[in-house]
């Protein structure tokens, strides 16, 4: 096996493009940039962060309202938020805000009732 | 600070097979399965991406009913994908798949709808915002 030691990676003819080999094949590629997750949390159903990448702050707006800050913003409102809750009863997710700077999520139970539940989030898309 | 300056990155004992080191310093885990493979973000209201990777089309089946079809196919069906739906003002309810045979190497076949008890009462619905990510393998 070979170690290569850096720490930092970055494209030559695109700094922010590095293709990867990827695949059972071992012959397509996929890119490294757009595929890695620019944000992610953990946090509890007062929106505090037990851990988390690229979030500056979080707000617990109302019951099963929050919203979290990105510390480096996405390069557009067009990116894909996914997001799960962690409670032993159903709850559902839905986005009700995104921006470059942060997005909204609100969770709410199987009959529509806005509902506070501990939750996982994840971005991915462009940095700005 | 060392930076590493490559277009391409390939695995030498397996060319789709690179360990980097974790977070703790002391476990190893894998660049290419830790990537995304697939991810987007669907207008399902005017039918149009907003923004994508790895999405070669989309296909509008019905009323919340829509197709991705990937530009280079995961390896198997057997692959993870997450996705919930956004659409201010409303509470919608399950992202799901309807159908056996819907999640393919090639494609992913998902619906939307309300939840139960709203005035949409468990109905399909267009959404404003499907969200979409997989991982897995690639082929």
């Amino acid at each position: 096996m070979s170690t290569l030691r850096t720490n930092a990676l970055e494209g030559v003819d695109a700094k922010n493009s590095i293709t990867i080999v990827a695949g059972a094949g071992n012959v397509t590629t996929t890119n490294i940039e757009q595929g890695l997750a620019k944000v992610w949390i953990r946090a509890s159903d007062a929106a505090v962060d037990a851990d988390s990448l690229n979030v500056s702050s979080t707000t617990d707006n109302d019951t099963g309202d929050y919203s979290y800050d990105f510390t480096n913003a996405m390069n557009s409102s067009d990116y894909c938020p996914t997001a799960t809750c962690v409670s032993t009863v159903p709850r559902i997710a839905s986005v009700y805000g995104a921006s470059t700077t942060q997005f909204e999520i609100r969770y709410h139970n199987e009959s529509g009732t806005d509902t506070n539940t501990a939750n996982s989030n994840m971005v991915h898309g462009d940095l700005a | 600070m060392a930076t590493l300056k490559t277009n391409t990155l390939t695995g030498t004992s397996t060319a789709g097979s690179i360990a980097v080191t974790g977070e703790g310093n002391s476990t190893t885990t894998n660049l290419q399965q830790g990537l995304a493979k697939s991810w987007q973000d669907l207008n399902g209201e005017t039918f149009g991406s907003r923004d994508s990777l790895n999405v070669s089309g989309n296909t509008d089946n019905g009323t919340g009913d829509y197709t991705n079809s990937y530009t280079n196919n995961m390896g198997s069906a057997n692959y993870h994908f997450s996705g919930y739906t956004g659409d201010p003002g409303e509470k919608m309810g399950n992202f799901h798949i309807s159908a056996t045979g819907n999640k393919l190497a090639g494609s992913l076949r998902y619906q939307t709808n309300f939840v139960g008890n709203t005035s949409g009462g468990g109905s399909s619905m267009d959404t404003e915002h499907t969200f979409v990510a997989m991982h897995g393998d690639l082929a």
